[in-house]
This record gives C-alpha cells, sequence and structure tokens, in this order.
C-alpha cells in the first residue's frame, strides 16, 4: 500500500475543506489558517500535482474570471483511491493514538 | 490595481506551462483580495510568492514524501528549468574549454573594471555621511580677487554677518583646522584640531561615545576651555582610558579639559586625520576680516531651497564688499550643496569620465562575448533545429540559451570581483590621498558586480538567440548543412560588431592617451627649483612659550646654525612656504615713493620670508641683481627680491625692477620704511604646477619675524638625514615638533600620486579595450574565413591566386577598421571636448595622440587579420569544393 507523507495528508484533507470549489487559493488559505503555518503556493502546488499523480487527486479546468485576470482555475477533487488511501492513514494514526489521550494531554 | 508586471511576466516564463495559468490566476487572485486592505504590502507579497515560487523548489518535506513512492519519479513540477538549464550550460563550457576562457576573461576584465570604478563612485555619490541629513545642509563657498579656489574659505566677521542676516539658515556654524602643539606627560607633539563654532557638532548631528559633545555654550568667552578628542585619537594617543573625561593637557599651552569623545562615524576622508575638537571661544564679529580660514554651512529653514538661500547669501556679500572696501573688495559668495563640499567640480568630471571609459570597456566585452556566442549558436543550428522540430517551444530553447549565458555571467562576475579586489589592494598601496585610502568593498560594491554578472549576459544572450530562434525550423535544419557562400545577413552583422568594437576601443585609446598625457604634462612640470637633495620640516615656534621676537629670532638662527653643522649637510635655509607645495601667502604692497594708494586698489603678490642662503638653497637662480648676503640680514634697512613675473609685471623689465622701492603691507602698526629691491630671480610655480607662475616677491626673516616655517637642508643623500634633522631640533628646544619632516621630492611624489594613480588605471583600461577589440576582430574575421572556405575553394579553383584571396579578405578587414576608427575618432573628439577642464598641457584635438591612435589601431587590425588572411591563402581546393 502506498504511504502519505505528512504534508500530502494535510493538503488532501485541505481539498476536502475548501469543499466543491476547490482549487490553489482556497486549499491554500485552508492549510494557513488550519494548520497556522506558513505555507507557500509553490509547496501546495507541488504536492496537488504529486497527488494527481499518483491517482488520489483529478484536476478539472474551472471557469476564467475578471478577477483572476481572465484565467481559468484548476478545480481539485478527490478520487475513490485518494478517498481509501485518506481514511487509511487517518485510521492507522487513530489507532495509534487510542488510549493515550490523558498521556498526550498530559503536555 | 495591477500586479507587478515584472514579477508576472517572471512567473509566466519560468513557471512549467502545465500550471501556469492556474498558478498565475490564484496569484492575482490573491492579489486582488489583499490589494483592498494594503495596496504596497500586497504588491511585496505577490513579488515574494512569485520569487518563492521561481526559485523554491518547495518544501523539503514532501520532497522525502515523494521519495516513499520509488517507482515514480520526483518530479519538479512547479520548480524553473532554471537551474537544470545552467548546469547544461556549465557542461557545455567544460566541453569548449577555450571558447568559455575567452569569454570569461573578457567579461571578468570588464567586470572587475568597473567594480573598481564603482567603489569610488560609491564612497563619493552614494555612502551615507556620517552628518545628519546631509541634503538639507547649505555650504558657504567664497571666491575673491585673491582667491584661486572658486570655493574658498570665509573669515569669522563675515560668518557672523551670514548667521545673523540670513533666514533661511536654522543654524550656522563653521570650522577650521589648524596645528596645534599638545603638551601632554612632557612631551609636545603636533596635532590637528577641528576649531568650531556656531554648535558645528550638534548642527551635524554628531555623537559622542563618552561624555557629551561641544555646544554653543562652550563658545562663550567666558566658559571653561575644554576639548573634544576624536575616536582615533582617544585610542592612538591615550589607548582608550576609560577615566579621560575630565583630564587636563596643554593646547599651545593652554589647559583644557577634555569632555568627551566623539563616536567613530565621523573619521572619513579628511575627517579622519582630526584628533582634537575645539570650540571658538570669542566673539566672532572682533575678529580679523583678513584671516579667511573658516568653512561656513548651516542647516536650512523648513521648506528653504539652496536657491534662495543663495540669494541671500551673495546680497550680503555683496553689502559688505560694499562697507569694507579694505578687505573685502570684489568678495563674492554663494551657496552650494553638500556634494560640491565633498569633492572638486574637477573630481566629479574624473569621475564621470571613469564611468564612462569602464562602461564602454563593459559594452566592448558583451559586444565580444557576444561574437563567441553567436559563432557558436550556428556551429549548434543543428541541435537548436531538430530541438524545435522535435516540438521544443521557442520560450524553452530562449532559456536555455539565457542560462548558458548566465553561466558565462557568474564565471566572468567572480573573476571580475578577483580583479578588482586586486586592484583595489594597488590602488591603495600607490595611493597617499585619503580618498582613495577610504576605497573598500561593501554590500553594494558586491552586489553591484552582482548585478553586472546577471545583466551582462543578458544583454548578449537574448539577442542572438532572438535572431537564431526568429528563423523557422525548416530553413535553420537547411542552413544547418554547410553553405557555400557566407549569408548576407550574417555578413552584415558581423560588419556591424566589428566596426562598433574597433569604434569604442579607438574612443576608449583616444580619451585615456589624453587623459595620461595631460597628467604626465603636470608630473613633469619644473616647479621652477632644485627639489631632488632637499628635505624639509616645518617648525613653529609656539607664542605661549617664546613670547619674545628678539628670542625667537635667536632659536631660528640656531636651528639653522644647527642644521648646516649636521654632516653631509651643504646647506640651511628657512622659509615660509615649499613653493608648489603650500599655497602662496598674499601681500599688499606699495610702489616706490608715489602717493600711498588707498588699500583697496594696491597690488598683491606672494611673499616668501627666508634666510639669506635661500636662493643656493633651493637652487633658484638669480636672473639679474644679486642674492641676499649676510649682511643684508644684519643690517637695518629691508631688501627685497623678486620673481620675472613680478618685475615684467610692475616695471616691464628686469633691469628697470633693480634698485626700486616698495613698501610692504605693515605686520603690525607702524610705518615702514621701503624695501628696496636688490635681484630678480627666476619664476618658481608658485600657484601650483598646473597655473602660471604668479608675482612672487622674497624678503628676509630678520626683517619680518615669522614663527612658523620650514628648515630645509640641502643634501646629497637627504633621505638618510630624516634622524640627524630631528635630534637637531630636539637639542635646540625638546619642545619643538618636528612637524611633516620628508624630503620635498617625497612630497612631490605624495602630491602626485593620485595623478599617477589614475593614469596609470586610464591607461589599463585602454590597453584591456585594445586587446579586446584585436580579440574581437580576429574572432570575426577568423570566423568569416572558416565560413566562406568553399567560396575560396571555388574562386581558387576558378583562378584566383591565393594573394588575391588573401587581398581580399585583408581589404575587408582593414576597410571595417577604418570605419569604426573615423567614428571613433569622431566619439573621442565629442568626450574631450566635453573634459577640456580637466585636460592639462595638451588640446582635446591633440594631433599627435589622435595619430598615435590611428597608428596602434591599425596595427591592431593588422596583427588581428594576419592568422585569418593566411589561413584564407592557403585554403585547399580539393577539400574546400568536397564541402560545398
Amino acid at each position: 500500500m502506498q504511504a502519505l507523507g505528512d504534508f500530502e495528508q494535510l493538503v488532501l484533507l485541505g481539498v476536502l475543506q475548501s469543499g466543491p470549489d476547490s482549487y490553489g487559493v482556497p486549499i491554500w488559505r485552508e492549510l494557513e489558517s488550519r494548520t497556522g503555518r506558513r505555507v507557500s503556493l509553490g509547496a501546495v502546488y507541488k504536492t496537488l500535482d504529486r497527488l494527481e499523480g499518483k491517482g488520489l487527486l483529478r484536476s478539472t479546468h474551472g471557469r476564467p474570471s475578471a478577477e483572476r485576470g481572465g484565467r481559468s482555475k484548476r478545480v481539485y477533487e478527490m478520487t475513490a483511491s485518494g478517498h481509501r488511501l485518506l481514511n487509511a492513514t487517518l485510521a492507522a494514526l487513530a489507532r495509534m493514538t487510542d488510549g493515550l489521550e490523558l498521556e498526550l494531554g498530559r503536555q | 490595481m495591477s500586479a507587478p508586471r515584472l514579477a508576472r511576466a517572471l512567473v509566466e516564463w519560468l513557471i512549467d506551462p502545465r500550471l501556469r495559468e492556474a498558478i498565475a490566476g490564484d496569484l492575482e487572485e490573491i492579489f486582488a483580495s489583499e490589494h483592498l486592505a494594503h495596496p504596497v504590502l500586497a504588491r511585496v507579497a505577490y513579488w515574494r510568492r512569485a520569487i518563492g515560487l521561481v526559485i523554491r523548489p518547495g518544501p523539503a518535506r514532501s520532497r522525502r514524501a515523494a521519495r516513499c513512492t520509488p517507482l515514480q519519479q520526483p518530479r519538479d513540477a512547479v520548480t524553473t528549468m532554471i537551474v537544470k538549464d545552467m548546469r547544461h550550460g556549465a557542461r557545455l563550457f567544460i566541453k569548449q574549454p577555450a571558447f568559455a576562457l575567452a569569454a570569461t576573461i573578457t567579461l571578468g576584465l570588464a567586470i572587475g573594471a568597473n567594480t573598481l570604478i564603482f567603489t569610488m563612485a560609491n564612497v563619493l555619490v552614494l555612502k551615507p555621511l556620517p552628518i545628519r541629513e546631509p541634503d538639507r545642509l547649505g555650504w558657504i563657498f567664497a571666491s575673491g580677487p585673491d582667491v584661486i579656489s572658486w570655493r574658498g574659505p570665509i573669515s569669522l566677521p563675515e560668518y557672523a554677518t551670514y548667521r545673523d542676516g540670513v533666514p533661511g539658515y536654522a543654524s550656522l556654524g563653521a570650522y577650521r583646522r589648524r596645528a596645534v602643539t599638545m603638551t601632554a606627560d612632557g612631551n609636545a607633539e603636533r596635532v590637528l584640531a577641528h576649531v568650531v563654532v556656531g554648535g558645528l557638532q550638534g548642527l551635524w548631528g554628531l555623537g559622542a561615545i563618552g561624555g557629551r559633545t561641544l555646544t554653543v555654550a562652550d563658545e562663550r568667552p567666558e566658559a571653561p576651555p575644554v576639548a573634544v578628542l576624536s575616536h582615533r585619537f582617544w585610542t592612538t594617543r591615550f589607548g582608550g582610558a576609560t577615566d579621560i573625561i575630565g583630564r587636563t593637557f596643554r593646547l599651545d599651552g593652554e589647559y583644557r579639559f577634555v569632555v568627551g569623545v566623539l563616536a567613530p562615524d565621523i573619521e572619513l576622508g579628511s575627517m579622519s586625520e582630526i584628533d582634537v575638537w575645539l570650540p571658538f571661544q570669542g566673539d566672532p564679529t572682533q575678529a580679523s576680516r583678513t584671516d579667511r580660514s573658516w568653512r561656513a554651512v548651516g542647516r536650512l529653514t523648513e521648506g528653504t531651497t539652496i536657491e534662495s538661500v543663495k540669494a541671500q547669501v551673495s546680497t550680503l556679500a555683496a553689502r559688505m564688499a560694499s562697507e569694507h572696501p579694505d578687505t573685502d573688495r570684489d568678495r563674492r559668495a554663494r551657496v552650494g550643496p553638500t556634494t560640491d563640499a565633498l569633492a572638486a567640480p574637477n573630481t566629479w568630471i574624473v569621475l564621470s569620465m571613469l564611468i564612462t571609459v569602464v562602461g564602454l570597456l563593459l559594452l566592448l566585452a558583451c559586444a565580444n562575448v557576444m561574437n563567441l556566442l553567436i559563432a557558436r549558436l550556428i556551429a549548434r543550428r543543428g541541435e537548436l533545429a531538430v530541438r524545435l522540430a522535435l516540438g521544443a517551444t521557442r520560450g524553452r530553447i530562449m532559456r536555455q540559451l539565457v542560462a548558458e549565458g548566465l553561466v558565462v555571467g557568474v564565471a566572468g562576475g567572480a573573476l571580475g570581483l578577483a580583479i578588482a579586489v586586486v586592484g583595489l589592494r594597488v590602488v591603495r598601496a600607490v595611493a597617499h590621498e585619503p580618498f582613495f585610502r577610504q576605497l573598500a568593498f561593501d554590500v553594494r560594491v558586491i552586489g553591484f558586480a552582482v548585478a553586472l554578472a546577471l545583466i551582462a549576459p543578458i544583454v548578449f544572450s537574448i539577442l542572438p538567440a532572438r535572431r537564431m530562434l526568429r528563423a523557422d525550423a525548416a530553413a535553420a535544419l537547411n542552413d544547418a548543412t554547410v553553405r557555400s557562400v557566407g549569408n548576407r545577413s550574417t555578413a552584415r552583422r558581423q560588419s556591424a560588431s566589428v566596426v562598433l568594437q574597433v569604434t569604442l576601443a579607438v574612443t576608449l585609446l583616444v580619451v585615456a592617451t589624453l587623459i595620461v598625457r595631460s597628467m604626465q604634462a603636470i608630473v613633469r612640470v619644473d616647479p621652477g627649483y632644485a627639489i631632488s637633495g632637499l628635505l624639509s620640516t616645518q617648525i613653529e615656534i609656539p607664542q605661549w612659550k617664546v613670547g619674545d621676537e628678539g628670542e625667537a629670532l635667536r632659536i631660528r638662527q640656531a636651528l639653522l646654525q644647527r642644521a648646516t653643522t649636521i654632516p653631509g649637510v651643504e646647506g640651511a635655509t628657512t622659509a615660509t612656504e615649499l613653493p608648489a607645495l603650500q599655497p602662496m601667502q598674499m601681500v599688499t604692497f606699495s610702489l616706490g615713493n608715489q602717493p600711498r594708494e588707498d588699500a583697496a586698489t594696491r597690488p598683491r603678490a606672494g611673499l616668501t620670508v627666508a634666510s639669506p642662503d635661500y636662493f643656493a638653497v633651493m637652487g633658484i637662480p638669480i636672473a639679474r641683481g644679486r642674492a641676499f648676503t649676510a649682511q643684508d640680514a644684519a643690517s637695518p634697512t629691508p631688501v627685497v627680491i623678486v620673481s620675472r613675473a613680478m618685475a615684467l609685471r610692475y616695471w616691464g623689465n628686469e633691469s628697470r625692477a633693480i634698485g626700486a622701492q616698495i613698501v610692504l603691507e605693515p605686520l603690525s602698526a607702524g610705518d615702514r620704511p621701503p624695501s628696496t629691491v636688490i635681484g630678480v630671480s627666476s619664476d618658481v610655480a608658485n600657484s601650483g604646477l598646473d597655473q602660471a607662475p604668479r608675482p612672487q616677491m622674497y624678503g628676509l626673516d630678520s626683517h619680518r619675524p615669522t614663527r612658523s616655517f620650514y628648515l630645509i637642508v640641502r643634501a646629497r643623500s637627504p633621505e638618510t638625514l630624516e634622524s640627524e634633522l630631528r635630534a637637531a631640533v630636539r637639542r635646540i628646544d625638546p619642545d619643538l615638533p618636528t612637524y611633516q619632516l620628508r624630503t620635498v621630492e617625497a612630497a612631490f611624489a605624495d602630491e602626485a600620486s593620485s595623478n599617477r594613480l589614475l593614469s596609470g588605471m586610464f591607461a589599463a583600461f585602454a590597453i584591456v579595450a585594445l586587446l579586446l577589440a584585436t580579440s574581437g576582430l580576429y574572432g570575426v574575421m577568423s570566423y568569416a574565413v572558416s565560413q566562406r572556405n568553399s567560396e575560396i575553394a571555388i574562386r581558387i579553383a576558378l583562378g584566383a591566386s591565393p594573394p588575391d584571396v588573401a587581398w581580399a579578405i585583408f581589404g575587408r578587414t582593414l576597410s571595417l577598421t577604418g570605419v569604426g576608427t573615423v567614428l571613433g575618432l569622431a566619439g573621442a573628439l565629442g568626450l574631450a571636448q566635453a573634459m577640456r577642464s580637466t585636460l592639462y598641457g595638451v588640446g582635446p584635438a591633440d594631433p599627435v595622440t589622435y595619430l598615435s591612435v590611428v597608428v596602434i589601431t591599425g596595427a591592431a587590425a593588422v596583427v588581428a587579420s594576419w592568422i585569418p588572411v593566411r589561413r584564407a591563402a592557403r585554403v585547399d581546393p580539393i577539400r574546400g569544393l568536397r564541402q560545398v
């Protein structure tokens, strides 16, 4: 089974969090606001592109708009295998933290 | 509202085309939302993101993640290909070391020269002065009938008038430098003081690292005598003693308290020589109107311009000139910005000449590298055509070519920096002027070199690349096969490039030769006396120590006597100045027994007060009459010797001057007997080497006592007697400091060091330019011959003789060189006119210079075409035809 890097997990979750109109800007915003760390647009695109290459995401061209200087968006959505892999990864994470709530909360 | 265009272009040019549209759109969208909140920050953020997208390959984290899937190649989607392209370019260069070396050296020389000159511009133009808001300062410069400089100093009464009468000045201060004798711990030494008035230290915004700075309160006559030390003096003379504040020492016999130590940042240029700062204590309006040694500078009030202050100051100057005709007649004043105070106009002209010259050099180097690149590109036509045919975009190939250019740029920039470092070492070793000593590398200088290294390749690689890519792929493919006849547009481009290079080189050569020649002319000027064999030191008999004039005279004679007895000394004299090294001291006088004219119209001339042996020791010939004798000195009747220039000006000829009577401006009140002219001496360069001699008189110090003078001895090898002379002075009085003890030749060498340095630089640049042009010419001609190999083969096969072919090639070289030379001479003539005022002893159209440059260029053209011409004559028709 493929493994997901932690930034890849975050980007996949970012795609889900930004809803149906999920393209570069909202994904990047979700990542910056929810993780509270500085993320470069380049890193986001690089990861999106790689995840698409792995078949975990697929992208379609969106409509161009005036505020984007007439340029179209690239809208990403999760593929079925993307869902499976993300769920498996998160489930593994959940199992690993099981019973450690007190331990982790101590810090 | 729009995103920064350059940054956007960068993104569109360098980002992977698959994601280009999405990313560019995202950037635009983010910018649009941020722009509402803060337009400037939004632009900054756009730039930051664009640069981040272009140069950064993304966080290392995600790369590690990619490594977890070994089957998938880690692929940089967003990052630019530029690094990869540069690596590719570097590999190509390693494969062609000759090309790489030629291009690197060419560019390195030019970047090195430019960087070196930039260090000068950096100090003069860009380095922030340690003075607060220097652009709000207005400097008062005076000129008058007896002032050679166009930015002369003023007197204290003039200062007081401007301080009280110019509303445009919020505050006006003044300063002068003065050598004073410091006595501390039983030692006397000469220190350089900055005497200030008008709270100058506060006006300049100087800070103290200990204690306080001087204020206006210190200038009141009843204020306690204080002093502030420079940081350098505090560390070198007092070892940085922490208890320095409150200590006392004597300056010119007067006790002073140290109240502060200045911060070191003022120690730039001539300011770095100052040891101690003193307040002027007293009423400036009561000071002498003829003691013009003060530099005034004021801070302008809010909203005032230099122009309006200038008008106010020159009005006051005119009023003073009419109110005080005795002293201030014809005096004028103007106000200038801080840049005028920093350097003389000639410095600015020389600097702009240097910048022009190195700029031309850089252009020449770029043209040269461009030729090399074009030759290489033509050889690579096949490769490029194949790549185009296989679907590479033009942008992609352009990027590749620019990246290759950048490799040359980076290598050339590194070499250039190294050359500049070495050059700077040489400059600092050769030059004596403080200006050259403060030249140093800083962030700006390095940034400049880096910028050149990055910009130059864009200049020289985009042009040929565009040309290459304009031709369509199919034509390029065809063209990649061997052509029999040189393509016409290629030939035209080559001709243009040769003409351009020769033009630039000729312009440079002429300008550099003119400058070198005029600087040599100055060095060669005869100062009018025999400077070799002279050793001199400046001596001042302090008023506080020896109050009595008779006693001072006795000390002076004892000094002379003691100096003469030093073994090896052939003669000794005192004099109030060393001709051509110090400014002349002027006095007014009236001629003969004519009724005394009023002071304003009395003539003025230089006066040197000396001892009887002066003319023999200095080696100044007496043209008519006789020199001073010991009897003259012993007799109470004053006698003078006048220079030839003075004799001609006031008596018409030399013999009529002998026996004439003149009355010198008295030193103190009381009438003086007229002096008799006993001799006429030949002229010395008394107003500097580049000025015509002016009327000069010589008097004896027994008739006109003086406390500040040079003790001059003549000896076979004066440089070996320095310690003996110092010891001799000390034996007379240990409190007499020997200041500036050095041979007169050394003093002249110091004076000429910047001239020699600058002419050396110009000469070096001219030689580099000639080398570049020659190698460029050679490159183009040999390339042309190799391209026309088949054509030449056909010609020879059809019956042309090898000499005919050789002459054809040679003729083309010569005609191109000729056109370039003519254009270059025209350009040089224009430049030389512009820098006319810096030339000395040589006209801007000096025929010798122009002729020799033409000869040198012609010789270079012959040398450059020799090998290609021979190669053309030796083309083997059979082999050449086989290529057709």
